[in-house]
């Protein structure tokens, strides 16, 4: 019995200021006997926050070609990187362990996998929650990947400081990792290779019932004793919408992101940090209207270009428009294009991403016809004011990741794992 | 000595009194064509699904509301449809069990394109959650997505009965 009880909290348990929701949590059932009691079992637990899609890795399958000599034939949700010597790094969790390997012919073979974490760990990773990985000039490795420790979800980050020979023993990202839950990670260099994490948290809630995160984040220091501070940078985040980063020409970093407007509105807004510690700006951008408490589980994209033009792309199902949509800006933020839709609406397009160089605007989605997703792409060569048609530029017969945008100085590439064919790196053109 | 041998007795007595030892939940598994199958099962008949996730925070917070739905609404037929995967059974049994939801008809979705699994139920639906489809006796139906509250589950029951 307690243990059914418990099961709830334990998957998304995090607790801060566990007096308010005990309370609530207790007053708000009806007084019988029985709701008493189990009203009581739940004080003595740890109190239940509420944050989606950490994932449990259901996802395993077997039998895709080049994962084949993983222990448990890898994952769905893999990250990818091209390193500085144009080798392709990848991160694959499986269901108790996270592995880095890396390719030398374009994703086609891969090296054997080195593992980062010796001790198993409940890994959690979904489309929304997945890990991170990042080479910087140095060469040096950065990964991150989210697994149950006391709390149901936090952020593990390792680096490598060999040639990704070795890793350091995975360590918790967020200084409170021990008290709230931290997910949904977004790793990412500016252009000096400093390397940022932005993430979820939820140290800041206090009623399980009311929804919206904050966004921490920290930058890492590969050389020194990896001392992580974490700032905050916003509150009222939709809780199941990963965040999206990109920097802007003085480096800053600029985050798109899913927040939950007044009157549950669940529109986009950025976020920009400021140099000598000012307090970071916030505004919203996209005008969607999409009034629904649920987890759409369908974070943004954004990139900028070297001329400061931010592109951005978006998901919704507002009551003013529905579908993808993509805009851009060219006063850092401050004004949008009208979203211009793309991607069939009849086929559910999905899951954007976005990339910009220079003048060179690049968009890949996924739709889905009623038995195969389609991988699609088109672009832009003049900053995004008019776009190619779309193309579809691979198939999958099963369930797939996300698709993502790589570049090394051979050109763009599209990311793709899938569950059927396995993971492809294609040329975009 | 006699009250350790009745403890155990005692306490199940207790728990079973206050309905806190919940039945048995028991998940199907959702292939392709149980969509066809759940309508021919219920045909002339209305019936409200519900598609959650035990990784939906949202999901989770309608529960509560779902279970007194389920107990002051006998005339409504319920089914669950759980999109998390076959491997996720034995948590979803237990999160239903926990909210005195057990013993209505539920689902797990099983199969490895769960993407097509969604699409034959709604060629429209991104697959936010949760979702709840409202069948009339003829089998319109009226999709919404996100939390409801209780008032707008009432409404809605007003329009598939009459």
């Amino acid at each position: 019995m307690i243990n059914l009880t418990n099961f709830l909290i334990k998957k998304r348990a995090g607790s801060i200021n566990t007096k308010t929701t005990q309370k609530e949590l207790f007053w708000h059932r009806p007084l019988n006997s029985g709701r008493l009691l189990l009203g009581y079992l739940l004080l003595v637990s740890v109190v239940a926050l509420s944050a989606c899609s950490h994932g449990n890795l259901d996802y395993l399958k077997s039998g895709a070609a080049d994962y084949s000599h993983y222990p448990e034939g890898g994952g769905l949700f893999v990250s990818a990187a091209f390193g500085p010597d144009g080798r392709l790094w990848r991160v694959v969790p499986e269901k108790k362990h996270v592995y880095v390997d890396y390719s030398t012919d374009l994703g086609k073979t891969f090296s054997a996998p080195v593992l980062i974490n010796k001790g198993a760990q409940h890994i959690k990773v979904s489309g929304e929650n997945r890990p991170g990985i990042a080479v910087d000039r140095s060469g040096r490795i950065y990964v991150i990947y989210a697994a149950e420790s006391n709390q149901p979800v936090t952020i593990y980050f390792s680096v490598s400081t060999d040639s990704g020979q070795s890793f350091s023993t995975p360590s918790p990202l967020s200084d409170k990792a021990a008290e709230a839950n931290s997910f949904q990670g977004r790793l990412a260099l500016n252009p000096s290779g400093q390397a940022y994490v932005f993430w979820h948290d939820e140290r800041n809630r206090t009623d399980w019932r009311q929804p919206g995160n904050a966004i921490y984040y920290t930058t890492i220091d590969g050389q020194s004793g990896l001392t992580f501070v974490a700032q905050k940078l916003s509150d009222t985040l939709c809780d199941c919408c990963r965040i999206a980063a990109a920097f802007d020409s003085d480096e800053q970093p600029v985050l798109l992101a899913r927040f939950i407007y007044p009157g549950g509105i669940r529109d986009h807004g950025l976020i920009k940090t400021q140099a000598d510690s000012k307090e970071p700006l916030s505004w919203r951008v996209t005008f969607d209207n999409w009034n629904i408490e649920a987890c759409p589980e369908h974070g943004p994209a954004i990139a900028i270009s070297d001329d400061g033009r931010y592109h951005i792309a978006w998901f919704t199902q507002g009551s003013v428009r529905q579908g993808l949509f993509y805009a851009n800006s060219s006063d850092r933020g401050q004004h949008f294009s009208s979203p211009l839709p793309f991607g069939n609406p009849e086929k559910l397009p999905s899951h954007p991403d976005i990339m910009a160089q220079g003048q060179h605007i690049a968009l890949t989605w996924t739709e889905f016809d009623g038995a195969k997703t389609q991988l699609m792409a088109m672009q832009s060569n003049d900053g995004g004011q008019t776009w190619s048609q779309p193309k579809t530029i691979a198939v999958a017969t099963a369930d797939t990741d996300y698709p993502f945008l790589l570049s090394n100085n051979q050109g763009i590439f599209i990311s793709w794992n899938s569950k059927a064919e396995g993971y492809r790196l294609i040329p975009l053109n | 000595m006699l009250l350790k041998k009745l403890f155990p007795g005692l306490v199940f007595i207790i728990l079973n009194t206050f309905n806190i030892i919940p039945a048995q939940a028991d998940s199907s598994a959702f292939t392709s064509g149980s969509y066809q199958k759940i309508l021919a099962a219920n045909t002339n008949q209305p019936f409200m699904l519900i598609l959650w996730s035990v990784d939906c925070s949202s999901c989770l917070k309608e529960m509560t509301l779902l279970s007194d739905i389920y107990k002051n609404n006998p005339d409504i037929k319920m089914i669950m449809l759980a999109t998390d995967g076959i491997s996720d059974k034995m948590q979803i049994e237990q999160i239903l069990e926990q909210h005195q939801l057990a013993e209505i008809e539920n689902w797990v979705f099983a199969d490895e394109n769960s993407q097509k699994l969604r699409f034959e139920i709604d060629p429209k639906w991104y697959g936010e959650l949760p979702r709840t489809y409202f069948f009339d006796s003829a089998h319109q139906r009226t999709g919404i997505s996100g939390v409801m509250s209780k008032k707008e589950y009432e409404a809605m029951f007003a329009k598939i009965i009459k």
